[in-house]
């Protein structure tokens, strides 16, 4: 009984520990803009006008930052194309690598797997300026494109690294049964190894979505008009108009995140089995 | 085979990245390529409709998001097609050095109109425009800083003006915080005084205001520091002055070391005194913006927008007959990638913006004072009647004339070693006011640095 | 690039189908991250200031000197260090902890499930305006910590005055504090996974023999987790290391250079002082650094494979 009850007194810790700080925003979104100077966890008087600003696509209003907040419907778009892509070419990209790594043994692999792990420790800042001058010498800045390359290459890696370790998971009698059937190698991975390991691919796919999703620094720099300009840098810029209350911030900030939130909830089981699969297997 | 496949892997390589290339090839922009960092895009866009009414000439007008200066030295870096731009004079001096901006002095020559309104600006804003003699710039917009205090607060602890000098100021604001006296949600204010001395790219702009206000020069002509063995060791005294006031008498928040919002601070009614710019006084005094204004208009039962609850007073000072405050510009540039066939068009963009319109107005600089308050660099708007009318609703307009006439930008901003100053002053200073050195190493230290700077850079 | 010489990898077909499996993804990250990478190192190797574009010469090792010589550095490196630490330190226990609540079995295990992943979803940008918010000067947890600090004093009658983000330690910790939130989801997920691998007869006879919970913790648990502590550590060091953003957002630096870490030393090496060259050599201190700290983390996994056998 006593274990019963400090178990949940534990999860209850757990709970609170993960979640109050996000739900503070959540909170701010819907306050008043002078409870957030006073120190509040709760609104006192809830309100949804912080959120009618992002919904004003007509652009009738005269309010600071309204000509931000019209864009956030297309941003919201830009987003949703560049995570999507992110997100196939690193399981096209990433799975075919992965199997080869994990299954075919081959001279190299080791090599081939430090490049991997190597291309992604080099900081951010360090590649940012080269990487610009690349992107324009190919003609790619202000595309989806540019921000979806940038993207795949530093989330490819580590799908690489979690699709291998989830890979060496699946039994060889598998694919040995398969290969036995007559199968190449190639219809061996897309026939028996692929509908096997559809966590660990959901896994990696969200997670590479959430990461694109999440992006800031290589979105900014590559993104100019509203033609290619994911919604992390118009959030960023509604940061940046001075006048702009905190609570429309927070507000923006919910709906930022709105997105990954419901995908991870949908697909927690998958991604917890996915990534924590992988590492131990 | 093996040479095969390797020559094949190149070839193909190489042929993906020229297909790339060739493929996208951006389209020639078909008019002015003009960038600002973002503030109010709307409104910028309504004025430059405005000016392709009135000329005929194509803006293509982008706002940059993000922190403006990293974003610009990619685009500058990456040679970005762009003919004209928003410069900070704390930005300047580095990117005249690095050969992006283009001076304008030929074109000023060749347009009498245009170079009339030179001797209208302020002498700070010309000044913050000019490098190694060249001018570079017109002006965007521009400001002071002021010291404001609040005048009901200070009634209610029993004074009827603001103290004068330092020492006054720290007797008056003891009382003050003896006084408890309370913001409007109801709080104690521990400390009346709040600056803003966060790390920040443009922060620190305090500590040169109430140097200024000293009318203390940090450096000489040849941008060697001075201090901290400066005329009657002020800049000591001033810094002395702060550390005492956070620690000894607790009458300045230890959080003017981390709020980046001062204005905000000031519109909620949490402190009784500080420094803003003065554009921002129209927001502290606005109800909309002001918790403090609109609990002091309910009080009156009044129903006006404007209140004058914050007022301005000379900058306190060592002692009372000194006088001055700081000084910043934002300006219009054109960066020297401008094309050749566009200059013309750009020259005439640069003009509307930055000084005036085809009938020969001032038409920007007063449209962004009409609609947003922001402060302006020529001398006669200040006689403006619109312009003295629409002050007077939160401020008055004498003493901001009488300020004006003491501003000075920062003496060394235009040191091509300004950047690495600027990194390294903010963390010491830091460190002198959380007690961690004392004033006169602190400054010493920066000093020390300063010579090296100086050195490494001639 | 030695991984390309074709000696090592063409000289069988059968290596073939491998390499031609990996070469979409290579070809992406060579034509995209290893020409940056390249000319950074080459960029770190010169005297290359934006500000003196007439004056770029190549100058060998200089820059590295200049950084391993300059007490801003060592400073920075200090920092990092002890940021890494209780970062990894800090996320390695939270996350345990809630991996085991996890692998417990009680009403509500799903919802919790779920909540576990919300800090990783937050983009960092909001991440970072959220801290911000929080512990700012109107922040509900800088309230929070105020009133603990009056309730501390008050009980003990002593006098702290809490001075918040104004203060260096709480600087420093708080924006610990924030990093670990949001890197404990990944943590835990791995946590989980292997705590749910141990077998469970190991417990059963554990039990038998009337082994403590905190026993059963020590002599079973744990050393099943070791791997995976080592491979959460490894992640962990590298972004601690890395931690730019959020400190950019929470302290800028300070107060003082109290937060002064490694990355945001580098940052303003590079668009502070547009010191190109300086900024990219110490990119690759970082990099020598994390990939050091990672050898001996992979070394560890492997010796500890062996002992397993």
């Amino acid at each position: 009984m006593w274990r019963r009850a400090s178990l949940y007194i534990y999860a209850l810790a757990a709970v609170i520990y993960l979640t109050l700080p996000f739900a503070w925003v959540a909170a701010v979104s819907f306050m008043p803009e002078r409870e957030v100077t006073q120190q509040r966890w709760w609104p006192e008087e809830p309100t949804i006008g912080n959120y009618s600003l992002y919904f004003d696509v007509e652009g009738q209003s005269a309010d600071v930052g309204a000509a931000i907040a019209r864009q956030f419907p297309r941003a919201i778009v830009n987003s949703l194309i560049i995570g999507t892509a992110v997100m196939l070419l690193n399981l096209t990209c990433g799975s075919l690598a992965a199997y080869a790594l994990a299954r075919l043994p081959f001279r190299g692999n080791l090599l081939l797997l430090l490049f991997y792990l190597g291309s992604r420790s080099v900081p951010g800042v360090a590649i940012m300026i080269p990487m610009y001058l690349l992107m324009r010498s190919y003609g790619l800045l202000d595309t989806h494109l540019s921000v979806i390359l940038s993207h795949t290459t530093f989330t490819l890696p580590f799908t690489i690294w979690i699709l291998k370790g989830y890979f060496q998971t699946v039994p060889l009698d598998l694919e040995r049964a398969a290969r036995v059937d007559g199968c190449t190698p190639l219809g061996a991975l897309v026939r028996v190894f692929l509908p096997v390991t559809t966590p660990g691919l959901v896994a990696v796919g969200i997670f590479a979505f959430i990461a694109s999703w999440g992006e800031f620094l290589f979105a900014l720099l590559f993104t100019t008009t509203i033609a290619s300009r994911p919604v992390t840098v118009l959030a960023s810029d509604f940061a940046q108009e001075l006048q702009v209350p905190f609570t429309v911030i927070a507000a923006g900030g919910v709906l930022v995140i709105l997105l990954p939130l419901v995908l991870s909830f949908l697909f927690q089981r998958l991604i917890i089995q996915g990534i924590g699969g992988s590492v131990t297997g | 085979m093996r040479m095969m496949t390797r020559r094949a892997f190149l070839q193909s390589s190489t042929a993906a990245g020229l297909g790339l290339a060739a493929g996208c090839s951006p389209a020639p922009s078909p008019g002015v390529i003009f960038k600002g960092w973002v503030y109010e895009p709307d409104l910028v866009r309504e004025n430059l409709d405005y000016f392709e009414r009135q000329t005929g000439i194509r803006v293509d007008y982008n706002a940059v998001s993000g922190n403006y200066h990293d974003k610009m030295v990619a685009l500058h870096v990456g040679g970005a097609p762009m003919e004209c731009c928003y410069v900070r004079d704390d930005d300047f001096a580095e990117w005249v050095e690095a050969g992006w901006l283009r001076p304008c002095d030929d074109l000023l020559a060749a347009d009498p109109d245009t170079s009339a309104t030179t001797a209208d600006l302020f002498s700070y804003n010309l000044s913050s425009m000019t490098y190694g003699g060249k001018r570079y710039g017109l002006p965007y917009y521009t400001d002071f800083n002021i010291w404001i205090y609040n005048a009901p607060m200070l009634e209610a602890a029993g004074f009827d003006a603001p103290a004068r000098t330092l020492d006054e100021l720290t007797e008056q604001a003891v009382k003050v915080r003896e006084a408890r006296i309370r913001t409007p949600d109801g709080d104690v204010i521990e400390y009346p005084i709040m600056l803003n001395f966060r790390q920040s790219v443009l922060g620190f702009a305090d500590w040169w205001t109430l140097n200024y206000a000293s009318e203390i020069s940090l450096f000489d002509d040849d941008l060697n520091p001075t201090f901290p063995d400066d005329e009657g060791r002020r800049a000591e005294t001033v810094l002395q002055w702060l550390t005492d006031g956070i620690h000894r008498h607790r009458i300045i928040s230890p959080s003017s070391l981390t709020v980046g919002q001062m204005r905000d601070h000031v519109a909620g009614g949490r402190q009784v005194y500080g420094i803003l710019n003065k554009y921002d006084l129209e927001y502290a005094n606005n109800r909309r913006n002001s918790v403090a204004t609109d609990e002091e208009l309910k009080r009156r039962g009044s129903d006006a927008l404007h209140a004058k609850v914050y007022r301005m007073a000379p900058v306190p000072s060592i002692s009372p007959e000194q006088n001055g405050t700081l000084g910043w510009t934002r300006m219009y540039s054109l960066t020297s990638r401008c094309r050749e066939d566009r200059m013309q068009d750009a020259w005439a963009l640069m003009k509307f913006l930055g000084a005036k319109d085809a009938e020969g107005e001032y038409y920007t600089a007063r449209r962004w004072f009409r609609l947003r308050g922001l402060g302006f660099a020529y001398r006669s708007l200040l006689d403006d009647p619109d312009v003295i009318a629409q002050t007077e609703q939160w401020g008055e307009i004498d003493k901001i004339r009488e300020q004006a006439r003491h501003v000075r930008p920062r003496e060394n901003i235009k040191a091509p070693w300004f950047p690495d100053f600027k990194i390294y002053y903010q963390p010491e200073i830091q460190k002198v006011l959380l007690g961690q050195q004392s004033p006169r190493d602190g400054l010493a230290r920066i000093a020390r640095r300063c010579r090296q700077l100086i050195a490494e850079w001639t | 690039m030695t991984v390309l010489r074709p000696s090592l990898f063409m000289s069988r077909t059968r290596d073939l189908l491998p390499l031609l499996l990996n070469l979409p993804a290579v070809i992406l990250l060579l034509a995209f991250i290893a020409y940056p990478i390249g000319i950074s190192f080459w960029m770190s190797l010169h005297r290359y200031n934006l500000r003196r574009p007439d004056q770029v010469y190549f100058h060998g090792l200089e820059n590295y000197a200049t950084i391993l010589a300059s007490s801003e550095f060592w400073n920075a490196l200090w920092i990092s260090l002890y940021f890494t630490f209780m970062a990894v330190l800090l996320v390695i226990v939270i996350a345990m902890a809630i991996a085991l609540l996890l692998h417990e079995s009680f009403r509500g295990r799903g919802v919790v499930r779920a909540l576990l992943l919300i800090p990783w979803a937050i983009p960092g940008v909001v991440n970072g305006l959220m801290w911000v918010g929080l512990l700012g000067d109107y922040g509900a947890f800088n309230a929070m910590l105020e009133d603990t600090v009056a309730a501390v004093n008050y009980l003990f009658g002593i006098n702290i005055v809490y001075t918040g983000m104004a203060s260096p330690f709480v600087a420093l910790n708080a924006a610990i504090g924030a990093h670990v939130w949001r890197s404990v989801p990944f943590a835990c997920i791995i946590f989980l996974a292997a705590i749910q691998a141990i077998p469970t007869e190991q417990y059963r006879a554990a039990r038998v023999d009337g082994a403590t919970s905190w026993n059963r913790f020590r002599f079973i648990t744990l050393p099943w987790l070791y791997h995976a502590v080592l491979v959460v550590a490894i992640f962990e060091t590298m972004n601690g290391f890395r931690a730019f953003d959020l400190i950019y957002a929470l302290t800028g630096g300070g107060p003082g250079d109290a937060t002064h870490v490694i990355a945001w030393q580098t940052y303003k090496e590079a668009f502070a002082r547009l010191d190109f060259g300086g900024a990219n050599a110490y990119s690759y201190l970082i990099t020598l650094i994390t990939m050091t700290l990672a050898i001996i983390y992979i070394r560890l996994l492997y010796r500890r494979g062996l002992v397993q056998g």
